[in-house]
């Protein structure tokens, strides 16, 4: 097997793997960097995102009002340290990109513009019209080419991590092109690697986004936090789940039942505001999670417009007219047309709630290092601590530079710090790593692996979608169970090492699977409603209210390694300044509002 | 890369001496980039009608058809000919489709230089319309100089 | 068709398995299809159902990853933006993008792109004065300098306008389509200052003068980028520059 001697190697190449190559450049150029990626870089799941990235620029804007934004839309489970760091460095962040190249949406001045979102008080989302997670990574990727210390192995899978007495020193990967395999040793591996919607049927994200970083860490005893926290984005398109962006909303869109009703003002979000003056925290401009959730109860109550691929809400765009809609939301306009025949100049588009983003992840402190020494992680596939309970759009664009510029700096300080390290340990487990993923050829087994992968996704939808309770949460574990004895019968028809998809397919698969039990196993430990997760069951309904006297605290889900199934433990949350409180938006929030000024002021005398 | 055994073994399509044949837009492009055969000919048609033309005896006193006989033979029995008419014929055609297609790419290329991305700003029609009017001006020209000098 | 209909079509792949084919053949499919299948879910039904061994990349399936370029019937399309109905009646022929070293069936060896890409020096070159701005402020760029660019910073880096281009077809050193693109949407950047860095790739025999014209690329790109319009500014670009250092050759 090819070897590598590598100061830093860098697992997944989208936001926050490049800006951390980068960051690790910067910090030294003669840090030897590798960024592995199972794709070019430009593929990256990062490139789907629409809407923008979240950061303080206007004068009404404060770093506290993100702060309080941010731990209250996550329902009080966030790191507030963290938030407080992440609030920090997030416009920074932003403007850097913009020195690289990113064409943020300008205003005629010519300094960049923001708009609105959802759960957030103020405008405050950088934009590149609907394409900011694109131009993002365009950006990233073009830039990085400029730092000839980082190296890239693109198209590269990643089998294993390489771990010599708790210390993390490695990885070993599969070179698609070449179809062999490379023991990858670095002073700092860095898993950026992504989330894991996949886990579900019915999402929004790339097929490339199959939880391989967490199952990594997972199956090394390195804890998955918070993983019942699924986050469904409420306007998907209808049968394909493609996303309309948040932007939608923020630039004034609006959403209809079939009654032509505006159901959200049922639901803790009103009053009505007018169309097309969208009003922060109302309305459509609520989280993601309260808008999903409204749109279950509308189906209960059937006021939901029926369609040959399901139940839908209409999305109105049509009072914003061709002419800013091309300008502002192209993309959409042209994903509405191609994939679901509607041209939103002319008529609303049916839209559903869809999977989009775990909110947990690989479990890591306020700067990336995970509890296994070497170990770092940044992006979708680690909970650094911000998203709580519930992601506020536009945080996890930003989220992807803050830390994955943290994580190089960090990484930077341990290459100077310790000497590079080889061991026939290492070499023993690359090449084991290498058998384990040959012997799959070995199977002779019938199993179809599409099935496998179709059924997980419905069980997951049924027992841990938007609303939840044991008894269907127990048989989607009972589900997932069964379909990993049965995974290993799955057979490989392809018998070639080049470009085998069936091959890498069946290990992603693999990842998946562990990575939905670690979700469902939290979700039927977390006995209380909060955020994204809101459960109907328990004692007299018990479980349908938030409980902060039990759960406020994080889950964390490890391995058993005799049983192969997951061990919840909770965990304390960090809590600064911010205590809990109840979650109001809508004409609610400005009465709490008000209430807590004039207790703050009656304090003050 | 690597010095380990590769699996890799990429197949390299032969470029076939025919490749513009398989595509309606590569022979689209053919003919047109063939229409500059055409143009040669006519330049060198031109180029012989201005060297006959300077062969002439114009500064002799007595001039009669002997001394312009090199030019006449080239309007009578060069451009006469059936053959260089057809030629000639085929000549214009293949530059009308060569102005078609030309002013067909033009509103985009002018749009782009002109930095308006917006049909609404500058729509098609407008180029088109300018290029064709100066084509017909230059025409009405050309033909009315000819007609007075008559 | 109607939005319930269930056809059938053909669907015929160029497969190419490199440790047991001396040269690629193709394999015919029969796909059930409806109003809303993409040609990528043609293909994913392919795949789970009848033959697990077909290689194609995709992700995004929006076309925004640019992933899944392949040859519909001879033309350079993204499979995900495909639709069957558009084919109704008629076969598919699905082949690797043209002008591509195959590597496995419809996966394509892409790296001369990518190197392509990375030899134009595709980044901000700040100039001097800039090149330490604080990251509490942003250069100006109004919406119209915004403008001039933008369009050719849309490049999903599919390959789709390779595989349309004759010229790269005969000359695998031309810069080609996407790279001349991009080095153009740099040039014209208003924050950068690197374009005398830029010039000789553009300026050199495999840089804009390579290109006839033929015009195919901006016909196939899915995203609208217009890299022959790139192209021929960037030849005005190339010209100006000739002119000016025919008078000021030292600069």
């Amino acid at each position: 097997m090819e070897k590598y001697q590598y100061d830093v190697a860098i697992v997944g190449a989208g936001g926050a793997g490049l800006r951390a190559a980068i960051a690790v450049a910067q910090a030294d150029p003669k840090l030897r960097i590798a960024l592995i990626s199972k794709v070019y870089p430009m593929r990256s799941h990062t490139v789907a995102a629409e809407g923008g990235a979240a950061g303080v620029v206007r004068e009404d804007d404060s770093l506290q009002k993100h702060f309080e934004d941010t731990v209250a839309g996550g329902d009080w489970l966030c790191e507030q340290d963290v938030v407080e760091y992440f609030v920090r460095h997030t416009t920074p962040e932003l403007y850097q990109l913009e020195h690289w190249g990113c064409p943020w949406s300008r205003k005629p001045n010519g300094d960049v513009n923001v708009r609105r979102f959802g759960g957030m008080k103020v405008p405050r989302t950088w934009f590149a019209a609907d394409k900011s997670g694109f131009h993002m990574l365009h950006t990233l990727f073009q830039t990085s080419v400029s730092f000839p210390s980082i190296e890239r192995f693109d198209e590269h899978f990643v089998l294993d991590l390489l771990v010599e007495d708790g210390v993390c020193r490695g990885v070993v990967c599969y070179d698609l092109q070449n179809g062999i395999f490379r023991q990858i040793n670095a002073k700092a591996v860095f898993l950026a690697t992504g989330g894991a919607g996949r886990c579900y049927l019915f999402n929004t994200n790339g097929g490339i986004v199959t939880g391989d970083g967490q199952a990594l860490a997972y199956r090394h005893g390195v804890p998955l936090r918070d993983m019942e926290f699924v986050q469904y984005h409420p306007t998907g398109l209808l049968g394909c789940g493609l996303l309309m962006t948040e932007g939608c909303r923020g630039e004034g869109g609006v959403l209809y039942n079939k009654d032509h009703y505006r159901y959200l003002q049922d639901y803790g979000l009103g009053p009505e505001t007018p169309v097309g003056q969208p009003k922060n925290k109302y309305m459509e401009l609520g989280p993601r999670d309260r808008l999903s959730q409204a749109f279950w109860n509308e189906s209960k109550k059937g006021r939901t417009i029926k369609y040959p691929l399901g139940e839908a809400v209409l999305l109105d765009l049509t009072h914003l007219g061709e002419k800013y809609l091309h300008e502002r939301l192209p993309l959409i306009c042209e994903l509405a047309q191609t994939y679901s025949g509607v041209d939103p100049v002319k008529a609303p588009v049916p839209v559903r709630p869809v999977v989009h983003y775990t909110m947990g992840g690989i479990e890591t402190d306020g700067r990336t290092a995970t509890p296994m020494e070497g170990l770092y992680a940044a992006g979708e596939c680690a909970s650094v601590g911000i998203h709580g309970a519930n992601r506020l759009g536009s945080n996890s664009l930003v989220e992807t530079v803050v830390f994955g510029k943290a994580g190089g700096d960090a990484m930077a300080e341990r290459a100077h710090a310790v000497k590079d390290y080889d061991s026939a340990e290492l070499a023993r487990q690359a090449e084991a790593a290498e058998k384990r993923a040959l012997s799959l050829f070995d199977i002779k087994g019938t199993e179809s692996q599409g099935k496998v992968r179709h059924e997980m996704g419905e069980s997951m939808e049924a027992g841990v979608g938007i609303y939840r309770e044991e008894e269907s949460m127990a048989a989607t574990i009972k589900k997932l169970k069964e379909l990993k004895q049965r995974y290993k019968n799955i057979g490989i028809s392809d018998r070639g090492r080049v470009f085998n998809t069936e091959w890498m397919n069946l290990i992603e698969l693999g990842y998946t699977l562990d990575v939905a039990q670690t979700m469902v196993y939290s979700a039927i430990n977390r006995k209380e409603s909060r955020g994204s997760h809101q459960r109907l069951d328990g004692p007299n309904g018990a479980y349908k209210q938030r409980d902060d006297v039990n759960f406020l605290k994080h889950s964390l889900a490890f391995l058993n390694q005799e049983t192969g199934e997951p061990e919840i433990k909770l965990q304390d949350v960090k809590i600064t300044t911010f205590q809990p409180a109840k979650r109001v938006y809508g004409a609610e929030a400005e009465q709490a509002e008000v209430a807590r000024k004039a207790k703050a002021a009656k304090e003050a005398k | 890369m690597s010095e380990v055994k590769s699996f890799r073994k990429p197949y390299h399509p032969e470029v076939k001496a025919t490749w513009w044949k398989e595509n309606p837009f590569y022979i689209r492009y053919m003919i047109r980039e063939g229409t500059a055969v055409l143009a040669l000919f006519a330049t060198l048609e031109i180029a012989l009608g201005i060297f006959l033309f300077a062969m002439c005896d114009l500064d002799s006193g007595n001039q009669n058809a002997d001394s312009v006989a090199p030019y006449l033979w080239w309007v009578q029995s060069f451009l006469g000919n059936p053959v260089v008419i057809a030629l000639n014929v085929l000549t214009l055609v293949a530059q009308l489709f060569h102005m078609v297609t030309w002013f067909n790419l033009m509103p985009k290329a002018v749009r782009v230089f002109m930095n308006k991305n917006s049909t609404e700003l500058l729509p098609d029609y407008v180029t088109k319309i300018g290029l064709y009017a100066a084509v017909i001006g230059g025409f009405v020209v050309v033909l009315g100089a000819a007609l007075l000098t008559k | 068709m109607a939005e319930n209909d269930i056809k059938n079509m053909k669907i015929t792949v160029l497969r190419y398995r490199p440790e047991q084919d001396e040269k690629p053949w193709e394999q015919t499919f029969d796909v059930p299809y409806h109003h809303g299948t993409s040609l990528l879910e043609a293909l994913f039904y392919i795949k789970d159902n009848l033959e697990p061994s077909l290689s194609f990349r995709w992700s995004c399936r929006m076309a925004i990853c640019g992933s899944c370029g392949m040859m519909v019937n001879g033309v350079p399309h993204l499979a995900c933006k495909t639709f069957l109905r558009d084919y109704d009646g008629q076969s598919l022929k699905i082949e690797p993008l043209a002008n591509f070293p195959i590597e496995r069936d419809l996966v394509v060896d892409l790296s001369d792109l990518i190197e392509k890409i990375e030899l134009i020096k595709p980044y901000i070159i700040p100039s001097k004065k800039d090149a330490n701005m604080p990251l509490n402020k942003n250069f100006k760029q109004s919406p119209m300098q915004m403008e001039a660019y933008l369009q050719f910073a849309q490049c999903i880096n599919c390959g789709c306008c390779y595989a349309a281009c004759p010229q790269y077809k005969l000359n695998p050193e031309f810069i080609g389509p996407a790279a001349l693109t991009l080095l153009y949407r740099y040039n014209t950047d208003s924050r950068d200052s690197g374009t005398a860095q830029r010039l000789p790739f553009l300026n050199s025999e495999n840089g804009v003068w390579g290109c006839t014209f033929v015009g195919y690329c901006s016909e196939v790109c899915p995203k609208q980028v217009d890299p022959s319009s790139a192209i021929q500014l960037g030849k005005k670009m190339s010209a100006t520059d000739y002119v000016i250092k025919l008078f000021k050759p030292e600069e």
